[in-house]
C-alpha cells in the first residue's frame, strides 16, 4: 500500500501529462459499451418496483395518484445510483484489475516507467476521470430507463395513465434527489477506479494472483460502494 | 558514465541487494549470478525503476534519486531497458509501441519514420507487414527483437539488458547475440544480465559475479577469456577462479 501511495504521489508531479486519448477510450470502454447491460438492469429495477408498489395500490385501492413520484424517489434516490455501482463494479472494476494485473506480470508498467511515462499519470487518472464521467451519465440514463420502463408496468397493472404518473412526479420528487444520485455515483466512480487498480498493481506473482486480485477487487469496492452509500444518504 | 554507489534493496525485509558499487566508464558489462541473487532487482534499481533503501546511482555524476521526480525523468531519458520477454504494450501494435516510445520521449515527428525504419533493420525486421501486428500475432523471438527495437529507436546513451537469451533456442539466441552485438556501437554503455557465459565472452568487456547480493568477483576482457582457456588453474586469480567455480557449479573457495 505504501509502494501505491508513493507512486501516485509521483504520478502527481509535474509536469502532469493528460492523456485524452486514454480518457476518452476508456469512456467509451466503460461508459458506452455498457449501456446495454445498465438498460437491462435498469429495466428490471423499473419493473420490479412498480409491480409490488402497484400490487398494493390494487389491493389496497388508494395511493395510484402518488405511485408515481414514489416509485421515481425510490429508483433515483436508491435503488439505480446502488445497481449501476455494482454493475459498474463487477463489469469494469474486473476489467482494470486484470489490465493492470496483466501489464504488471508482463512488465509492461516497468516498460512504461523506462520510457519516461509515469504510469500512474497513463493508467489511472484516465481511468479515474472516465468512471467519475460515466457513472454518473450512466446513472442519469438508468433512471430514465427504470422510469420509463416503471410507468408501463404500472401502466399494464393498475391502468396508471400517463398524466396521473407525470403529475405525481412533479408533486412528490426533488430535483435534489438526482444531483444527489449524481453525486454519489461520481463517488462511486472513484471508489471503484482506485479499488480495482489497486489490487491490480499490486499483482506480483502472476496468473493465480490476478484472479485471486480481481475477486479482491470486486468485492472490496462493491462493499465501499454500499458503505458510502449508506454514510452518503445519512449525511446528504 | 555510470556509478552504482553502495546499494542495498529489500523486498518484504528480505535483503536482495547487500552495498553493491559500481563504476563504468564505457563499454559492456555483463553480470552473472545465481537465480534469485539480484542481478535483475539491480538492473531495475540502475534504471530508476525501483528505488533503493540505500545508496544512489549517478549518471554523469548526477544523481538519480535525490533529487527527485523531475530529476530523475530527466536522467533516465538517457537510459534504455530491454525487458527479458520484450515487455511490449499488448494494446498497441508494432508501429504504435515504437511510436509511444518516440513520443513519450517528445522526438519530433519528422524524425520518427528514420528512427523506425533504422530500429527496425538493426534487429533484422524489415517486413512492413510486421508494423501492423499485435504482440499475440508474434513469436517469442519477434517479441524480443520488437522489444530491443523499442529500446533502441530513441537512441539512449545507457542500454541495459535483462537475459536478452533466456528461454530461447540457440539459433534464435545466436541471432539476439548478433544484433546485441551489432548495435552496441550505439550506446556508450551497456550492462547485460546473462546466465549464458559463452554470450557473455562474446559481447562484454568486463564481467560481474553477483553472489548473495553484493559483488564477489570482477573480471576484464582478458579475464573472461582465461575462463575458455585450458589448463583452467586460476590459482593465481581469485576473481577468475569465482567465476570458474560458478559456471562449473564448483562450491567456492573462502577467500
Amino acid at each position: 500500500m505504501g509502494g501505491f501511495a508513493t507512486s501516485v504521489w509521483e504520478g502527481l508531479t509535474p509536469p502532469l501529462r493528460p492523456y485524452w486519448g486514454e480518457i476518452i477510450d476508456f469512456a467509451s470502454h466503460s461508459g458506452v459499451n455498457a449501456i446495454g447491460i445498465v438498460a437491462v438492469t435498469s429495466t428490471v429495477a423499473g419493473v420490479t418496483s412498480s409491480y409490488l408498489l402497484a400490487e398494493q395500490v390494487k389491493r389496497f385501492g388508494v395511493g395510484a395518484e402518488l405511485m408515481g413520484g414514489a416509485v421515481t424517489h425510490m429508483l433515483v434516490d436508491q435503488l439505480v445510483p446502488i445497481l449501476v455501482g455494482l454493475v459498474v463494479a463487477g463489469r469494469t472494476g474486473s476489467a482494470i484489475t486484470a489490465t493492470i494485473g496483466t501489464m504488471r506480470v508482463t512488465e509492461q508498467v516497468e516498460a512504461l516507467k523506462s520510457l519516461n511515462t509515469d504510469p500512474i499519470q497513463f493508467l489511472l487518472f484516465p481511468r479515474l476521470w472516465a468512471m467519475v464521467l460515466m457513472v454518473p451519465a450512466l446513472t442519469v440514463l438508468a433512471c430514465v430507463v427504470a422510469n420509463i420502463t416503471a410507468f408501463v408496468a404500472a401502466n399494464n397493472i393498475i391502468h396508471i395513465s400517463f398524466g396521473t404518473w407525470k403529475l405525481s412526479i412533479l408533486s412528490i420528487f426533488d430535483l435534489e434527489t438526482l444531483y444527489e444520485a449524481i453525486i454519489k455515483s461520481a463517488v462511486f466512480g472513484v471508489i471503484i477506479s482506485l479499488v480495482s487498480f489497486y489490487q491490480g498493481w499490486a499483482v506480483y506473482q502472476g496468473s493465480a494472483e490476478l484472479s485471486r486480485r480481481i475477486q479482491i477487487g470486486v468485492v472490496g469496492s462493491m462493499n465501499l460502494l454500499l458503505i458510502a452509500n449508506l454514510l452518503m444518504t445519512i449525511w446528504m | 558514465m555510470l556509478r552504482v554507489d553502495d546499494i542495498h534493496f529489500a523486498y518484504a525485509e528480505e535483503p536482495i541487494l547487500q552495498g553493491v558499487s559500481l563504476r563504468i566508464e564505457g563499454g559492456v558489462l555483463g553480470i552473472l549470478g545465481q537465480s534469485g541473487c539480484g542481478k535483475s532487482t539491480l538492473l531495475r534499481v540502475i534504471a530508476g525503476l525501483l528505488r533503493p533503501d540505500q545508496g544512489d546511482i549517478y549518471v554523469n555524476e548526477e544523481s538519480l534519486w535525490r533529487k527527485g521526480v523531475k530529476q530523475r525523468r530527466r536522467l533516465s531519458r538517457d537510459i534504455g531497458m530491454v525487458f527479458q520477454e520484450g515487455a511490449l504494450f499488448d494494446f498497441l501494435n508494432v508501429r504504435g509501441n515504437l511510436e509511444f516510445a518516440l513520443h513519450s520521449l517528445r522526438f519530433p515527428r519528422s524524425v520518427w519514420e528514420e528512427n523506425i525504419s533504422e530500429a527496425l533493420s538493426s534487429v533484422g525486421l524489415e517486413d512492413p507487414a510486421l508494423l501492423s501486428r499485435f504482440t499475440t500475432e508474434l513469436s517469442g523471438g519477434q517479441l524480443r527483437r520488437v522489444g530491443l527495437a523499442r529500446t533502441l529507436v530513441v537512441k539512449p546513451r545507457i542500454v541495459l539488458y535483462d537475459e536478452p537469451t533466456t528461454g530461447l533456442d540457440p539459433q534464435r539466441s545466436r541471432d539476439i547475440c548478433d544484433m546485441v552485438r551489432s548495435n552496441l556501437h550505439a550506446s556508450k554503455l551497456a550492462i547485460i544480465v546473462s546466465h549464458d557465459i559463452r554470450f557473455i565472452r562474446l559481447v562484454c568487456t568486463e564481467a560481474i559475479l553477483l553472489e548473495r547480493g553484493s559483488i564477489s568477483a570482477r573480471i576484464n576482457k582478458e579475464g573472461i577469456e582465461k575462463l575458455f582457456s585450458p589448463p583452467f588453474d586460476f590459482g593465481d586469480d581469485p576473481d577468475v577462479d569465482r567465476f570458474h567455480r560458478f559456471i562449473e557449479g564448483l562450491p567456492t573457495r573462502s577467500r
